[in-house]
């Protein structure tokens, strides 16, 4: 196992592709946490202090910050396996190793941890580069109300859970194109779509569940946060929101693991 | 030793690999032989448990995945752009070596042997045909493995890179290694293989040595006499099937001895006789012929 896990690790480590999204992502939440943020507070809760979210100014810009690092934790994790299939190289790949579940555990672990890195370091300096714009636009920030290492950990468990949901697509539907299509149409236009019909259950979607781990809370009784689960959407708190996209996540990944054994190799 | 029985692949309604037994020894080059389409990639996938079908492979008695490190047992090379084009070459062959646990000494070595070192650096992506060949050949030689199985290593290949992956394929064998070639140059091939295992629509055709290949294929005589009539008579009595070529008759599947008692026989002076052993490409050619799956229809295009 910790061979095929060494080879998964540098294979991540060793395209261009995979630092090429780190450093858009980069550059994304850079612009978004230090200039639209920090230094613009394009929201404009700085420049009216009576806004009763200002407390949370700096939770709600982690959790804007965490769908963007996500999409990107889920664009590297779907082009790792994509690109076994693109180019051939799954045929070395599960030739090299005696059971096609330890390639998939592999795949899995080593993205894993790699979104874990990349998620935290990335949460980290999105934080410091809002204080950064907020530094140089002379804002000053009333005291704020959150637990960092909690927003840290939820926007590590957003990262994560695209990630995963990116090489499961991947393993799956194995054309690059098609993979790609399906992370950036089952969150946006297909919920949006079955959430018209589902109304108010339409928490109960996987992204709009997983989005509910993200919300920040709301504001309530004199400037503080009436709970730290309650959110925008209302119905799901944020455990619950993280336990029913679990679900779908165990589902599609044994459907998933199951095919990755049973299947051609490409 | 590997033998692959019964082999069987179905794509829906078309039978790829229909019930496929061969062996490969060890100490041999056995080619693997067959027109378009019929079937070689996908039993090298089966054998390689890559593609899911009937029948099994064993390795010295073991299936490859119950051995705990398969890459020391086979070396592989299915596609010569089989790499990630923006991968370094030397990064394409550690990642493989990672996987195998494999030093990564061993990465430079296998680049020296097939001649990519000053390419280590170089991205596979730009790399010729020829060039990804080699990376290719490099890969599958990483574990150093009792066996290769390569599909149409050649191709690409300059003359000088053809000469040089003959010779180690065949230094390769004679170390006590066994190796499996697929390839369509059958000249290359008749210098190259001992064996032949011969397939066509997915079916075996023959597996045996290319010696009793081409003894076993029709061999023709040409002869040349002072009275080719006289001698068109005599091979008429003798039921001998012939043409006229230059200046004389071929005659199909026949011995000198033979032809030259004939000619003896009618008191004909014999100016020329000579023995035309079948090639492998005409013993193949033979061997295949309507097991083709895809034919060039020139005579429809000629009557148009």
């Amino acid at each position: 196992m910790i061979p095929t896990l060494k080879s998964e690790f540098k294979k991540i480590l060793t395209i261009r592709s995979t630092y090429l999204w780190l450093l858009i992502a980069l550059v994304i939440v850079g612009i978004y946490s230090f200039y639209g943020e920090g230094f613009k507070d394009s929201a404009g809760f700085l420049q009216h202090p009576a806004k009763a979210q200002l407390p949370l100014f700096i939770a709600g810009t982690i959790t804007q910050m965490a769908t963007f690092i996500g999409l990107f934790a889920g664009i590297i994790a779907l082009l790792n396996i994509t690109h076994e299939y693109r180019y051939n190289t799954i045929t070395y790949t599960l030739t090299a190793s005696n059971r096609r579940s330890k390639v998939l555990a592999a795949k899995i672990l080593s993205i894993f941890g790699f979104t874990l890195v990349y998620s935290i370091l990335t949460a980290l300096i999105g934080i410091g580069l809002i204080f950064a714009g907020l530094a140089f636009s002379h804002h000053v920030l009333p005291p704020q109300s959150l637990n960092y290492i909690t927003y840290v950990g939820k926007v590590a468990f957003f990262a994560e859970a695209y990630a995963l949901v990116g090489l499961m697509l991947g393993v799956l539907i194995r054309n690059m194109a098609g993979s790609f299509a399906a992370l950036f149409l089952i969150p946006g236009p297909i919920e949006a779509l079955l959430s018209l019909l589902l109304r108010t259950d339409s928490v109960y979607l996987p992204f709009m569940a997983l989005s509910q781990v993200i919300q920040t809370p709301v504001i309530s009784n004199g400037g503080h946060p009436a709970h730290p689960d309650n959110n925008n959407l209302g119905s799901l708190t944020a455990p619950k929101g993280a336990a029913v996209f679990l679900v779908y996540l165990v589902i599609g990944w044994a459907v998933a693991w199951y095919l990755f054994s049973r299947r051609d190799a490409a | 030793m590997i033998k692959a029985q019964n082999l069987s692949k179905r794509y829906r309604k078309k039978t790829a690999v229909d019930n496929l037994s061969f062996q490969i020894e060890t100490g041999k080059v056995t080619g693997f032989l067959g027109p378009n389409g019929a079937g070689k990639s996908t039993t090298m996938r089966l054998m390689l448990e890559l593609d899911r079908g009937n029948g099994t492979t064993t390795y010295d008695g073991k299936k490859l995945h119950e051995y705990p490190r398969p890459s020391k047992v086979v070396g592989i090379l299915l596609e010569a752009k089989a790499f990630h084009p923006t991968r370094t070459a030397r990064s394409h062959l550690r990642v493989l070596a990672a996987a195998g646990d494999i030093p990564y000494s061993r990465v430079d070595e296998v680049l020296e042997i097939v001649g990519l070192s000053a390419e280590a650096k170089g991205k596979p992506g730009k790399f010729s045909l020829g060039m990804s060949q080699r990376l290719g050949i490099a890969a599958a030689l990483l574990d150093e493995p009792k066996y290769l199985i390569l599909d149409e290593p050649a191709n690409g290949l300059d003359p000088e890179g053809i000469a040089w992956l003959r010779d180690f394929i065949r230094n390769y064998a004679k170390a006590g290694n066994g190796v499996m070639v697929s390839s369509h140059l059958l000249s290359e091939m008749s210098q190259m293989a001992d064996n032949v295992v011969v397939i066509g629509k997915g079916k075996l055709i023959t597996d045996t040595s290319i010696d009793k290949l081409l003894a076993g294929s029709s061999s023709s005589v040409f002869v040349r006499v002072n009275d080719l009539a006289d001698l068109q008579k005599v091979l008429d009595k003798a039921g001998l099937k012939y043409e006229k070529t230059g200046g004389g008759l071929t005659v199909s599947s026949a011995k000198t001895d033979e032809v030259g008692k004939l000619a003896q026989s009618a008191k004909l002076t014999v100016l020329e006789l000579t023995q035309h052993t079948a090639s492998l490409e005409q013993a193949f050619l033979e061997l295949t012929e309507g097991t083709e799956e895809f034919q060039a229809k020139l005579e429809t295009k000629a009557k148009r």
